[in-house]
C-alpha cells in the first residue's frame, strides 16, 4: 500500500498572540508520521500538545518551519484539500438537544458531497460499514448529547474515519473516559492505524495507557526538545521521567506506573512471587510502603510470605507461623508486626 | 422512512395552517366580508369599485402579507443566529440591529424637541421617512458589527459587542426621549410597539420578496450551519471556511432584520421563540429541515398574532408587540416544560 507521510521540519510550536507577540513553546521540531503508524504525543498540561495538533490542521499559522504532507507544503494546501488529508477529533463540546450520533458521523462525508449535500448511496454504505466495524451501530439513532463520554468519543472517531483521510489527529480522546472505555478506544485506534493503514496522532497525558498501545511516542515538555522513540526504549532509558519531572512523583521503570517516590520505606518483606495471588500481595505491600524482595525461599531472620493452596503463609525466622485467607488480613498482620518492632 | 414521513406530515399541517390563517386575516376585522367577495377581489384585483375591494386590497392584504413575511424573516434570522452564536437565547435583537432602527426613527421623530421644530406635525414624518430612517439606523449598527467581526475572529466576541452596542444605542434613544415633547414621544412609542399595518401593498410585496429570497439563501447554507453546530474548528476540518460563513450570515441576517424592522418596527419574541418551537415539533437539528420549518412556523405565528391583535373588533387593534409576547411567551414556556427538550 502506498505510504503517506507527514514531515515536520524545523517547526516552531507556538501561538501568534498578537502582531508582534508570539508565544513560542518549542523550536526546531523535526518529526514525521506515516500511514499505518499510531503515535501518542505525551506531555504534561500546557506543554503545547493541542497547539501542535492545531498547527498541523492548519487552524493556527506556522510561525516558523515547514509542514509537508506528501512533500506538499501545508501553506499551499487549501482548506478543502486538507479535509481530504487529515480528520480530527477535538475536545470541543457541543450540546444541541436534537443532534443525533448519525448527524455527527455523516458530517464526516461533507468533503465528498456536492453543494446540495445529499448523502449518496456510497456515503451511506461507508458510514454503515465503518459504524459496524467499530461496533457502535446501536448508538447511531441516539441524541449525541445523551451519550456517555466514551460513546461520544467513539462516535467522533467514526466521524473522523468516514472522512476517509490518511491521517487522523485526536486531542485527548481518553481524557474523560473510564478505564474499560479507555482500553476500548485505544484498541480501536491501534487497529484503525494498522488495519486501515492510517497515520494516527493522539495527544494524551495518560502515559501508562499510551505505553501499552502506541507504536511510537513523542514526548513533549515546555522548553525542551521533543524526544521520540518506541515506548519501551523511552521507558527503559529513563527518558519518561525527564519529561514528567515533578520530583516527588516518578515513573517507576519496573512497574510502568507513576508513583510517589521515596516515601520513607518500612521494613523489608520477602515474597515468593510466583502466582497471581502473590502478584497482588506485592502490589498491596508496595502501596503500603514496604520494601519487597523476590525470593525462592524466605531466608532466616526474615519476614516473608508465600502462597500455598488457598492462603498466604506467613514465615517468620524460617517458621511458618500463620495462614491468612486474604490480603487484608496480611496487611493487618504486618502492621501490628511493624509496630512491635 | 418513518421519520421523513413525519416531517412531511408536519410540513403539510403547518402550510395548511398558514393558508387558513392568511385567509382568516383577510376575512376578519372590524367589518366581516363574506368569503365569496374576498375570493372575487383576489381574483380580479384590478376592479376597484366596492368597499370590500378597498378594505381587502389596500388594508387587509398588505397587512397579512407583511405579517407573513416578517414572520419568515425574523424566525429564520433567529435560527441562523442561534446556530451561529451557539446560544439558545440569541435572536434578531442580539446584534443590536433593531436598536439601530429605533435610533434612526428616534432621531427623526424625537429630534424636533431638541431642534425646536414642529416635526411631528410636518409632512416630513411620512411613513416613508420613518422606513428610511429605521433602515439607515439598522444599517449603521450592522456596519459597525461587520467591522468588528472582520477584526476579532471570535464569534462570541461579536455577540457580546452586538449586545453592548444595543445598550449604547438604546441609551441614546432614552436621551432623545427625555428631551422630546409628549406628542413626539407618543409617535415614537407607537412605532416601538410594532405594527404590520403601516405598509402599502407594494411595500408588503417587497417584504415578501425579501423574505423568500432570504429564505432561499439561508437554505443554501444549511449544511455549513449543521457543521457549525459542532463548532468552528470541526467545520474548518471538513473544509468549511467557518469565519467567512459566519460573516456572510451575519451580513445576511442583519440585512433581513434591518429591512423587516424598517417596515414593521421592532417585533419582539418571534425570532427568539419560533426556532425553539420548530426544533421541538420536528425533533431535529438538521438545518435542511429546520430552515423551512422555522420559516413556515414563523409565518403561522405572525399571522395568528395579527389575528388575535384584531380580536377586540371595531376600530381598535392591540399593538402587535404586546400580542406576540403575551400569546407567544406562555406557548413557548408550555412547550419547554412539556417536552423538557430545550436544553443546551
Amino acid at each position: 500500500m502506498e505510504k503517506t507521510v507527514l514531515h515536520i521540519q524545523n517547526l516552531t510550536n507556538g501561538l501568534c498572540l498578537s502582531h508582534d507577540n508570539n508565544l513560542v513553546l518549542q523550536e526546531n521540531l523535526n518529526l514525521h508520521l506515516q500511514s499505518g503508524e499510531f503515535v501518542c504525543l505525551l506531555g504534561p498540561n500546557g506543554a503545547g500538545k493541542s497547539t501542535l495538533l492545531r498547527i498541523l490542521m492548519g487552524f493556527f499559522p506556522t510561525l516558523q518551519g515547514i509542514i509537508l504532507y506528501n512533500n506538499r507544503n501545508i501553506k499551499e494546501i487549501t482548506l478543502k484539500e486538507l479535509a481530504h488529508i487529515a480528520a480530527v477529533v477535538l475536545t470541543d463540546r457541543f450540546s444541541d438537544p436534537y443532534l443525533t450520533a448519525m448527524d455527527v458521523v455523516s458530517l464526516g462525508r461533507y468533503p465528498y458531497s456536492s453543494w446540495i449535500g445529499q448523502l449518496k448511496e456510497e456515503d451511506l454504505e461507508m458510514i454503515s460499514k465503518t459504524v459496524h466495524s467499530l461496533g457502535i451501530d446501536q448508538l447511531m439513532g441516539k441524541v449525541f448529547q445523551k451519550l456517555s463520554d466514551g460513546e461520544k468519543q467513539k462516535i467522533l472517531i467514526a466521524r473522523a474515519l468516514v472522512q476517509d483521510t490518511p491521517f487522523i489527529f485526536l486531542d485527548e480522546p481518553i481524557a474523560f473516559v473510564d478505564s474499560p472505555g479507555r482500553i476500548e478506544i485505544m484498541e480501536m485506534l491501534s487497529s484503525i492505524a494498522h488495519k486501515h493503514h492510517k497515520g494516527i496522532l493522539m495527544t494524551t497525558h495518560d502515559i501508562e495507557t499510551a505505553l501499552e498501545y502506541a507504536d511510537m511516542l513523542w514526548l513533549m515538555n515546555r522548553d525542551k526538545p521533543i524526544e521520540t522513540g518506541i515506548p519501551e526504549d523511552l521507558a527503559m532509558q529513563g527518558k519518561i521521567n525527564a519529561y514528567f519531572d515533578k520530583s516527588a512523583i516518578q515513573f517507576d521503570r519496573f512497574s510502568a506506573r507513576f508513583r510517589l517516590q521515596n516515601k520513607k520505606q518500612k521494613a523489608t518483606i520477602f515474597i515468593k512471587n510466583d502466582s497471581l495471588q502473590t502478584f497482588w500481595l506485592w502490589k498491596a505491600l508496595t502501596r503500603t510502603g514496604f520494601k519487597l524482595v523476590n525470593v525462592d525461599a524466605v531466608p532466616e531472620n526474615g519476614l516473608g510470605f508465600y502462597f500455598d493452596k488457598d492462603a498466604f503463609v506467613m514465615v517468620v525466622d524460617d517458621v511458618a507461623v500463620r495462614r491468612l485467607a486474604n490480603i487484608q488480613s496480611v496487611l493487618a498482620e504486618v502492621s501490628t508486626l511493624k509496630d512491635s518492632m | 422512512m418513518k421519520k421523513s414521513r413525519n416531517f412531511i406530515g408536519w410540513f403539510v399541517v403547518l402550510s395548511l395552517a398558514a393558508l387558513v390563517l392568511f385567509i382568516a386575516n383577510l376575512w376578519f376585522g372590524s367589518v366581516l366580508i363574506n368569503w365569496g367577495k374576498i375570493f372575487r377581489v383576489l381574483l380580479h384585483p384590478g376592479d376597484s369599485q366596492s368597499a370590500a375591494h378597498i378594505i381587502v386590497i389596500s388594508y387587509r392584504l398588505p397587512m397579512a402579507v407583511t405579517a407573513l413575511s416578517t414572520g419568515i424573516i425574523l424566525s429564520i434570522s433567529g435560527l441562523v443566529l442561534q446556530t451561529l452564536f451557539r446560544n439558545p437565547l440569541a435572536g434578531p435583537s442580539v446584534l443590536g440591529i433593531s436598536s439601530g432602527a429605533s435610533l434612526g426613527v428616534a432621531l427623526v421623530v424625537l429630534s424636533g424637541g431638541l431642534l425646536h421644530l414642529e416635526l411631528a406635525a410636518s409632512p416630513l414624518l411620512s411613513n416613508l421617512t420613518i422606513i428610511v430612517a429605521a433602515f439607515a439606523g439598522a444599517l449603521f449598527v450592522l456596519a459597525i458589527i461587520l467591522m468588528v467581526s472582520a477584526r476579532v475572529g471570535n464569534v462570541i466576541t461579536v455577540l457580546i459587542i452586538g449586545i453592548m452596542l444595543g445598550y449604547a444605542v438604546s441609551a441614546l434613544v432614552s436621551v432623545l426621549q427625555f428631551f422630546s415633547r409628549s406628542e413626539e414621544l407618543h409617535a415614537y412609542v407607537l412605532w416601538g410597539l410594532g405594527s404590520f399595518s403601516k405598509t402599502t401593498i407594494q411595500q408588503s410585496v417587497l417584504l415578501l420578496v425579501t423574505a423568500v429570497t432570504g429564505w432561499g439563501i439561508v437554505l443554501f447554507f444549511a449544511r455549513p450551519l449543521n457543521a457549525l453546530l459542532m463548532g468552528e474548528d470541526y467545520a474548518r476540518s471538513i473544509g468549511i471556511p467557518a469565519q467567512k460563513v459566519q460573516r456572510i450570515l451575519i451580513l445576511l441576517t442583519g440585512l433581513l432584520v434591518a429591512i423587516g424592522t424598517a417596515f414593521t418596527g421592532p417585533i419582539a419574541f418571534l425570532g427568539l421563540a419560533v426556532p425553539h418551537l420548530a426544533r421541538t415539533f420536528f425533533k431535529t437539528s438538521q438545518h435542511g429541515i429546520l430552515i423551512p420549518a422555522t420559516a413556515i412556523l414563523g409565518a403561522d405565528l405572525a399571522l395568528l398574532c395579527n389575528l388575535i391583535a384584531k380580536l377586540p373588533g371595531y376600530d381598535i387593534s392591540l399593538p402587535i408587540n404586546a400580542v406576540t409576547s403575551l400569546i407567544g411567551a406562555p406557548v413557548v414556556i408550555w412547550v419547554i416544560i412539556k417536552s423538557r427538550h430545550i436544553k443546551f
